[in-house]
Protein backbone atom coordinates (compact mmCIF):
# COMPACT_ATOMS: atom_id res chain seq x y z
CA UNK A 1 0.00 0.00 0.00
CA UNK A 2 2.79 2.35 1.28
CA UNK A 3 4.98 1.18 -1.89
CA UNK A 4 1.97 1.83 -4.13
CA UNK A 5 1.77 5.19 -3.41
CA UNK A 6 5.29 6.17 -3.61
CA UNK A 7 5.09 5.34 -6.64
CA UNK A 8 2.15 7.09 -7.59
CA UNK A 9 4.73 10.38 -6.49
CA UNK A 10 7.20 9.32 -7.95
CA UNK A 11 5.37 8.87 -11.51
CA UNK A 12 3.37 12.05 -10.75
CA UNK A 13 7.01 13.76 -10.19
CA UNK A 14 8.36 12.62 -13.57
CA UNK A 15 5.23 13.52 -15.56
CA UNK A 16 5.45 16.73 -14.07
CA UNK A 17 9.42 17.43 -14.73
CA UNK A 18 8.97 15.91 -18.13
CA UNK A 19 5.76 18.47 -19.20
CA UNK A 20 7.52 21.50 -17.67
CA UNK A 21 10.90 20.92 -19.60
CA UNK A 22 9.40 19.46 -22.81
CA UNK A 23 11.62 17.58 -25.49
CA UNK A 24 14.56 19.36 -26.38
CA UNK A 25 14.39 20.09 -30.14
CA UNK A 26 17.73 20.88 -31.62
CA UNK A 27 16.22 24.16 -33.42
CA UNK A 28 12.82 25.66 -31.92
CA UNK A 29 10.46 26.26 -34.47
CA UNK A 30 7.89 28.99 -33.60
CA UNK A 31 4.64 26.60 -34.83
CA UNK A 32 6.01 23.73 -33.44
CA UNK A 33 6.34 25.81 -29.73
CA UNK A 34 3.04 27.21 -30.19
CA UNK A 35 0.87 24.26 -31.37
CA UNK A 36 2.55 22.42 -28.31
CA UNK A 37 1.40 25.48 -25.90
CA UNK A 38 4.28 26.67 -24.93
CA UNK A 39 4.00 30.29 -26.55
CA UNK A 40 1.16 31.90 -27.67
CA UNK A 41 0.03 35.42 -29.71
CA UNK A 42 -0.10 38.71 -28.01
CA UNK A 43 -2.13 41.61 -28.94
CA UNK A 44 0.95 43.79 -29.00
CA UNK A 45 2.12 41.27 -31.88
CA UNK A 46 4.86 39.93 -29.73
CA UNK A 47 4.60 36.03 -28.77
CA UNK A 48 4.83 35.35 -25.01
CA UNK A 49 5.35 32.10 -22.62
CA UNK A 50 2.13 30.89 -21.71
CA UNK A 51 3.99 27.56 -19.87
CA UNK A 52 5.67 28.59 -17.01
CA UNK A 53 8.89 26.39 -17.98
CA UNK A 54 9.95 26.21 -21.48
CA UNK A 55 13.49 25.03 -22.90
CA UNK A 56 16.31 27.29 -23.20
CA UNK A 57 16.01 26.99 -27.04
CA UNK A 58 12.70 27.71 -26.99
CA UNK A 59 13.30 30.90 -24.84
CA UNK A 60 16.07 32.05 -26.92
CA UNK A 61 14.09 31.46 -30.61
CA UNK A 62 10.89 33.55 -28.73
CA UNK A 63 13.23 36.39 -27.77
CA UNK A 64 14.74 36.20 -31.57
CA UNK A 65 11.86 36.58 -33.36
CA UNK A 66 10.19 39.60 -30.88
CA UNK A 67 13.44 41.57 -31.33
CA UNK A 68 12.91 41.00 -35.40
CA UNK A 69 9.47 41.64 -35.40
CA UNK A 70 9.95 44.93 -33.28
CA UNK A 71 12.37 45.78 -35.90
CA UNK A 72 9.93 45.27 -38.97
CA UNK A 73 7.13 46.89 -36.76
CA UNK A 74 9.40 50.08 -36.43
CA UNK A 75 10.30 49.93 -39.54
CA UNK A 76 5.89 49.94 -40.70
CA UNK A 77 5.36 52.84 -38.35
CA UNK A 78 8.41 54.64 -40.17
CA UNK A 79 7.23 54.01 -43.31
CA UNK A 80 3.43 54.80 -42.61
CA UNK A 81 4.07 57.93 -40.35
CA UNK A 82 2.17 56.01 -37.36
CA UNK A 83 2.94 55.44 -33.74
CA UNK A 84 4.60 51.79 -32.83
CA UNK A 85 1.95 50.78 -30.58
CA UNK A 86 -0.86 51.23 -33.63
CA UNK A 87 1.47 49.11 -35.74
CA UNK A 88 1.74 46.63 -32.97
CA UNK A 89 -2.14 46.60 -32.09
CA UNK A 90 -3.26 46.35 -36.21
CA UNK A 91 -0.31 43.17 -36.08
CA UNK A 92 -1.48 41.82 -32.51
CA UNK A 93 -4.90 41.71 -34.10
CA UNK A 94 -4.14 39.64 -37.21
CA UNK A 95 -1.83 37.27 -35.48
CA UNK A 96 -4.45 36.25 -32.99
CA UNK A 97 -7.17 36.56 -35.76
CA UNK A 98 -4.84 34.15 -37.73
CA UNK A 99 -4.01 31.64 -34.80
CA UNK A 100 -5.28 28.13 -35.48
CA UNK A 101 -8.01 27.13 -32.61
CA UNK A 102 -6.38 25.11 -30.16
CA UNK A 103 -3.34 27.55 -29.58
CA UNK A 104 -3.42 29.74 -27.00
CA UNK A 105 -3.54 33.74 -27.54
CA UNK A 106 -3.31 36.49 -25.19
CA UNK A 107 -6.85 38.39 -24.28
CA UNK A 108 -6.72 42.51 -23.71
CA UNK A 109 -6.73 41.15 -19.71
CA UNK A 110 -3.60 39.70 -20.30
CA UNK A 111 -4.84 36.50 -19.93
CA UNK A 112 -4.46 33.17 -21.84
CA UNK A 113 -7.28 31.93 -23.41
CA UNK A 114 -7.17 28.94 -25.42
CA UNK A 115 -8.76 29.84 -28.83
CA UNK B 1 19.28 49.54 -41.33
CA UNK B 2 18.76 46.34 -42.66
CA UNK B 3 22.66 45.95 -42.28
CA UNK B 4 22.37 46.97 -38.45
CA UNK B 5 19.36 44.60 -37.99
CA UNK B 6 21.20 41.77 -38.86
CA UNK B 7 24.34 43.10 -37.04
CA UNK B 8 21.88 43.25 -34.08
CA UNK B 9 20.59 39.83 -34.82
CA UNK B 10 23.96 37.75 -35.03
CA UNK B 11 25.25 39.41 -31.99
CA UNK B 12 22.00 38.49 -29.66
CA UNK B 13 21.96 35.22 -31.51
CA UNK B 14 25.55 34.58 -30.05
CA UNK B 15 24.89 35.95 -26.30
CA UNK B 16 21.90 33.74 -26.52
CA UNK B 17 24.29 30.84 -27.68
CA UNK B 18 25.70 31.30 -24.88
CA UNK B 19 23.57 31.57 -22.34
CA UNK B 20 21.74 28.85 -23.55
CA UNK B 21 25.11 26.43 -23.60
CA UNK B 22 25.39 26.94 -19.67
CA UNK B 23 21.45 26.49 -18.65
CA UNK B 24 19.79 23.67 -20.06
CA UNK B 25 16.46 24.93 -19.04
CA UNK B 26 15.45 28.54 -18.03
CA UNK B 27 12.43 28.77 -15.77
CA UNK B 28 10.28 31.22 -15.99
CA UNK B 29 8.78 32.84 -13.04
CA UNK B 30 5.15 33.18 -13.40
CA UNK B 31 4.21 36.57 -12.15
CA UNK B 32 1.61 37.36 -9.45
CA UNK B 33 -0.25 39.32 -11.42
CA UNK B 34 -1.09 38.68 -14.66
CA UNK B 35 0.86 40.85 -17.23
CA UNK B 36 -1.32 44.00 -18.58
CA UNK B 37 -0.67 44.60 -22.09
CA UNK B 38 -3.05 47.84 -22.42
CA UNK B 39 -3.76 47.50 -26.30
CA UNK B 40 -6.88 49.82 -25.99
CA UNK B 41 -5.77 52.14 -29.06
CA UNK B 42 -8.14 53.94 -31.01
CA UNK B 43 -7.18 53.25 -34.56
CA UNK B 44 -8.53 55.02 -37.64
CA UNK B 45 -10.57 53.18 -40.47
CA UNK B 46 -7.89 55.13 -42.51
CA UNK B 47 -4.49 54.65 -40.72
CA UNK B 48 -5.58 50.63 -40.52
CA UNK B 49 -6.10 50.31 -43.80
CA UNK B 50 -2.77 51.82 -44.48
CA UNK B 51 -0.98 49.89 -41.52
CA UNK B 52 -2.22 46.72 -42.92
CA UNK B 53 -0.77 47.14 -46.60
CA UNK B 54 2.61 47.48 -45.13
CA UNK B 55 1.80 44.03 -42.70
CA UNK B 56 0.83 42.31 -46.04
CA UNK B 57 4.62 42.46 -47.02
CA UNK B 58 5.64 42.12 -43.91
CA UNK B 59 4.31 38.98 -42.70
CA UNK B 60 4.61 37.42 -46.24
CA UNK B 61 8.30 38.02 -46.80
CA UNK B 62 8.88 36.53 -43.05
CA UNK B 63 6.81 33.82 -42.80
CA UNK B 64 9.21 32.34 -39.82
CA UNK B 65 8.94 35.50 -38.16
CA UNK B 66 4.95 35.51 -37.76
CA UNK B 67 4.80 31.49 -37.86
CA UNK B 68 1.44 32.32 -40.82
CA UNK B 69 1.34 30.21 -44.05
CA UNK B 70 3.13 31.31 -47.14
CA UNK B 71 -0.17 32.25 -48.76
CA UNK B 72 -0.29 35.19 -45.81
CA UNK B 73 -3.80 35.19 -45.53
CA UNK B 74 -4.12 36.21 -42.01
CA UNK B 75 -7.28 38.62 -42.64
Amino acid sequence: MMMKRIFAILALVAMTLGAGIGPTMAQADLTAAKSQGLVGERPDGLVGFVADQVPADVRAMVERINAERKAQYQEVAQRTGQKLAQVQAVAGDRLVQATPSGQFVMNAAGRWVKK
Amino acid sequence: MKQRTLQQGAGLGLMLAAVAACSPTVKVQAPDKPIEINMNIRIEQEVRVKIDRELDDVFARNPELFGIPADGSTK
